[in-house]
C-alpha cells in the first residue's frame, strides 16, 4: 500500500515537473503554475520555521526569477534611452532595480497569511503575443485586482509587467526614470537606485530591530 | 448665502481629501467572481484593438497621464501635502488609533458616508441616473433604520439595476455634462486631483447636509476635518505603498493617481455600454 502511496507520488511529480518545462503551456497556465508553487512554499510549515526559513526563501527567489524576466523590466522602466546605456551601464541598472525590487518586495513575504490568488480572466493582445493574465489577491477582508503581463522567450511565457489595481508598476517606475534622465545622465539614474535600494534595506533591518 | 463663504471656504481648506479619500477608497472589494468573469470575457472582442506592449514608444494614453503643466505649482504643494502626512497626520492618526478602536473608528467612518447620501442623490439626479438616485436614497433609509447611521447593512445587497457609487460625485457629473478634466493640480490638504476633480470637491460639499446644519461655520469645518481625520488611516496606506517605493515620489503619485483616475472612468463607461 505504502510503496503504491509512494509510487503514485512519484509519478505524480514527474507530471508536474513534466508540465512545467513543457514548451506549449498558455500564459495563463505558466502563470498559475508558478503562482501555485510560490503560494506551496510560502504554505510550507519551513517557512515559519527560523531554522529552515532561509532555504524556502531561496526556493521562492528562485521562482520569483523564473516567472518573472528582471531584463524585461530594466529595459522597459528605462524606455527608448535604453539604447544610448554602455553595456556596463546596462549591468549596473539592471543589478540596481534588481536589488531595489528584491529589497522592497522580499521582506512582505513574512508579512503572508494565508493570502490567496484567484485567476479571474485573461485579455489575449498584439496578435497573441501579449497576454494580460488577471487575477485577485484575496485577504481576510478585501480582494486586490492584480494582472501579470506576459510575453513568450526562449519558449516559455515570462511576466514583464505586474499591475497592482490596475496600476503598471513597470510603466510608474518609468515615470519617474524618464524624470531622472531628462535632467541627468544614466549613470544619475543608476546611482539613485542604487541608492534607493540601500535606503530600503536599511529602512527594513531598522523596522525589524524596532519590532523586537 | 451667507452659508455660501463657509461651504466654499471649507472645499478650499479641508484637511484631507476628494483626490485622497477617493484613492483610499479605491481598494475596495473589486467586483465579484461572476462579474470579473464577465468583464475579462468582454473584454475579449476588443482584444485585437489593444497594445499591451506599448513601452518602447509611449503611446498617446501615457503621454497624456504625465501631462503636468502646472508642475512647479504641483510639487510646491506635493511638498507640503507630505510633510503634512509624515509629521503632523502620521503621528496624530496613530494616536487616536491607539485610543479609538477600529470597530468605533469603523462606525464613523459609516456615519460619514450616510450622512452625506444626500449629495450622492443630487449627482445621481444631475446626471440623469434616476434609477441609481433611488437606490442611493433606499440604501441611506436602510442603514439609518437599522443602524442610525452607523453601521452598513445594505452595501452586500445587489441591487436591480446596475449600480456604481463612484459615480456619485460632483466631478463625475461634470463629467457627463462635458466638462474637460483640465490638468494635474494639486491643492493644499486635498492632495492630487485635477482641475475638475478639485471644483467637483468643492460642488460635492456644497450638496452635504451637514454643512449647512450647524451654525457657526468652524464647527462645521472642525466637525468635517474630524470625519475626514478619522478616515485617514486609508489615506495614509494608499500613500504609502504609492510613494515608500518611489525614488520620484512626486512622479510616482502622480502616475498612481492619474492612472486610477482613467481605469475608473474606463470602468463606468464600460458597465454603461453594458
Amino acid at each position: 500500500m505504502r510503496l503504491k502511496l509512494f509510487l503514485l507520488s512519484l509519478a505524480f511529480c514527474f507530471m508536474a515537473a513534466f508540465s512545467a518545462h513543457a514548451a506549449d503551456m498558455t500564459a495563463r497556465q505558466t502563470a498559475e503554475a508558478g503562482a501555485d508553487r510560490i503560494m506551496a512554499l510560502l504554505n510550507d510549515p519551513a517557512f515559519k520555521n527560523p531554522a529552515t526559513k532561509a532555504a524556502i526563501r531561496e526556493k521562492i527567489e528562485d521562482e520569483v526569477l523564473q516567472l518573472f524576466d528582471f531584463d524585461e523590466f530594466s529595459t522597459r522602466t528605462v524606455g527608448p534611452t535604453w539604447r544610448k546605456f554602455t553595456p556596463e551601464q546596462k549591468s549596473a541598472f539592471k543589478t540596481a532595480f534588481t536589488d531595489l525590487l528584491r529589497n522592497t518586495y522580499i521582506d512582505t513575504l513574512d508579512e503572508y497569511n494565508g493570502e490567496k490568488i484567484r485567476f479571474t480572466g485573461e485579455v489575449v493582445a498584439n496578435n497573441g503575443k501579449r497576454v494580460e493574465v488577471q487575477m485577485e489577491f484575496l485577504t481576510s477582508k478585501q480582494a486586490y485586482p492584480v494582472a501579470f503581463r506576459m510575453l513568450e522567450k526562449k519558449g516559455r511565457w515570462v511576466v514583464y509587467d505586474v499591475l497592482i489595481e490596475g496600476i503598471s508598476m513597470i510603466k510608474n517606475y518609468r515615470d519617474q526614470f524618464r524624470d531622472i534622465l531628462a535632467k541627468g545622465d544614466p549613470q544619475t539614474l543608476i546611482e539613485r537606485v542604487q541608492a534607493k535600494a540601500i535606503e530600503q534595506k536599511e529602512k527594513k533591518l531598522k523596522e525589524k530591530k524596532e519590532a523586537k | 448665502m451667507k452659508r455660501l463663504f463657509p461651504t466654499l471656504l471649507l472645499a478650499a481648506m479641508l484637511a484631507l481629501a476628494s483626490g485622497c479619500a477617493k484613492q483610499a477608497d479605491q481598494i475596495e472589494p473589486a467586483a465579484p467572481a461572476a462579474q470579473a468573469e464577465s468583464a475579462a470575457a468582454t473584454a475579449q472582442p476588443a482584444a485585437a484593438e489593444i497594445d499591451l506592449d506599448d513601452y518602447d514608444s509611449p503611446s498617446a494614453e501615457d503621454a497624456a497621464l504625465s501631462r503636468d503643466p502646472l508642475e512647479g505649482w504641483n510639487r510646491f504643494w506635493f511638498g507640503f501635502n507630505d510633510g503634512f502626512i509624515q509629521y503632523v497626520l502620521k503621528p496624530a492618526h496613530k494616536g487616536y488609533s491607539a485610543v479609538v478602536p477600529e470597530p468605533l473608528r469603523n462606525g464613523i467612518s459609516n456615519f460619514k458616508h450616510n450622512i452625506s447620501f444626500p449629495a450622492r442623490v443630487l449627482n445621481f439626479l444631475l446626471q440623469g441616473e434616476f434609477a441609481q438616485a433611488g437606490i442611493e436614497f433606499s440604501k441611506a433609509i436602510g442603514n439609518f433604520m437599522v443602524t442610525l447611521g452607523f453601521g452598513d447593512v445594505t452595501s452586500r445587497n445587489t441591487p436591480l439595476f446596475p449600480y456604481d457609487p463612484e459615480a456619485a460625485c460632483f466631478d463625475h457629473t461634470l463629467y457627463v455634462w462635458g466638462v474637460p478634466d483640465g490638468p494635474y493640480f494639486i491643492a493644499p490638504f486635498l492632495g492630487p486631483g485635477t482641475v475638475r476633480s478639485t471644483v467637483g470637491f468643492g460642488g460635492d460639499a456644497a450638496m452635504k447636509p451637514q454643512n449647512y446644519m450647524i451654525d457657526e461655520w468652524y464647527y462645521t469645518l472642525a466637525f468635517d476635518t474630524y470625519l475626514h481625520f478619522n478616515d485617514a488611516g486609508k489615506l495614509i496606506k494608499a500613500y504609502d505603498a504609492v510613494t515608500e517605493h518611489a525614488i520620484e515620489p512626486y512622479t510616482a503619485l502622480r502616475n498612481a493617481y492619474m492612472s486610477q483616475r482613467k481605469n475608473r472612468l474606463e470602468k463606468l463607461e464600460a458597465a454603461k455600454a453594458q
